[in-house]
């Protein structure tokens, strides 16, 4: 089966927004540059989600999509952490960051890594419960009469048409809620933007 | 934002960008439309101004015409990015992206230990101004980029690899 072609616009709206994303995490950058950055980048990556949606990944079981998230998403962000973590341990009572680090006991997490603890366990909840309703679009699809992919062409990768639009519809309203809500709002929480962004999509073209 | 781009998506992928400036034009013009209304927002307009709390940061503005300019910039993006042809760099960075994302605060710890040592003796607070902006951020996307093939060799559960 032939490989998709590849989108290069993609490409490089994605290296804007990873550049955007260190650029925007240098303190030395002035508050106004700052809102600007802060205002679309994560937006960018979920919008290039969504041009990304495959339904045929929209398809597979809960088990194998839980398995490929856990890959992809979350043993990469324990290993950066304890990586991050280690080192913070080093460098807490040197210079500047003695001052920040003043009182915090060793076993308290590197913000920088792990952010707000309740953001670790909201994080964890998004992708453990996005699976479910996943599983739930399916059974409604099954419902609807909806029989899944197709045999649609491997080039094509949109995900709002043919045979997996409830499910597409379904993932995509949670995304949605999730972008709009609370947790991430309009311009995005950055590990809330990664993680759900990879919902329907792979943020590798 | 994820819905529209998959809604977005098939007429993307047909779309020739060679009307690129009427494309780079439109999405100036929706930026500038959009930024219009958060201003008429938080000036006491129509729209109520609030404290919009993004990744811990607190901006003014409104909600909904914060997703509006989220949308407009994110499609003035995609419209200056259909002109670009393919290009090395790019897809490296795209390519990476996820491995430059977790690292790059390592990274900027690790520039400011080195450059407090040389320039402030010890003290480890990041030097301010655009020139330290691009140092940490280039010096931090090189290193990511540079260690990446390394750790999908040897580390590739790390980076998201079997």
């Amino acid at each position: 089966m032939a490989a998709p072609p590849r989108l290069h616009w993609v490409d490089h709206a994605k290296a804007i927004g990873i550049v955007l994303v260190v650029v925007g995490h240098t303190s030395a950058l002035p508050a106004e540059v700052r809102e600007f950055i802060y205002r679309f980048h994560m937006p960018l990556f979920f919008f290039l989600a969504g041009v990304l949606t495959r339904s045929e990944r929209l398809a597979e079981g809960f088990r194998p999509w839980l398995t490929r998230q856990t890959r992809a998403l979350i043993i990469p962000f324990l290993g950066f952490f304890a990586i991050s973590w280690v080192w913070w341990l080093l460098i807490r009572n040197i210079g500047d960051k003695a001052k920040e680090s003043a009182g915090l006991a060793w076993c308290t997490a590197p913000r920088p890594a792990l952010g707000d603890r309740r953001d670790a366990v909201r994080q964890s909840a998004v992708v453990v419960f996005s699976g479910a309703v996943r599983d739930l679009s399916r059974v409604l699809g099954a419902v609807a009469g909806d029989q899944g992919h197709t045999g649609r062409p491997a080039g094509d990768r949109g995900g709002a048409a043919g045979g997996g639009q409830p499910r597409v519809a379904a993932v995509l309203a949670v995304a949605t809620a999730m972008e709009c809500g609370p947790y991430s709002l309009a311009a995005g929480h950055d590990d809330a933007g990664i993680l759900a962004s990879s919902l329907a999509g792979d943020l590798e073209t | 934002m994820m819905t529209l781009g998959s809604w977005l998506r098939p007429w993307l992928a047909t779309w020739k960008p060679n009307a690129w400036m009427v494309g780079v034009l439109a999405g100036l013009g929706v930026i500038i439309l959009a930024k219009a209304w958060e201003a008429s927002g938080a000036g006491g307009g129509l729209i109520q101004a609030q404290s919009l709390d993004v990744n811990g940061r607190l901006f003014e503005g409104d909600r909904g015409f914060a997703a509006l300019s989220a949308g407009a910039r994110s499609l003035a993006v995609v419209f200056l990015v259909l002109a670009i042809p393919p290009n090395p760099i790019t897809a490296r960075l795209s390519r990476d992206a996820i491995i430059i994302f977790p690292p790059h605060g390592l990274w900027f710890s690790v520039f400011s230990g080195v450059l407090s040592m040389v320039f402030h003796r010890g003290d480890w607070k990041e030097t301010g101004g655009w020139p330290a902006v691009a140092v940490y951020s280039v010096g931090a996307i090189l290193l990511s980029v540079a260690v990446a093939p390394l750790l999908r060799r040897w580390v590739p559960w790390l980076v998201g690899g079997r």
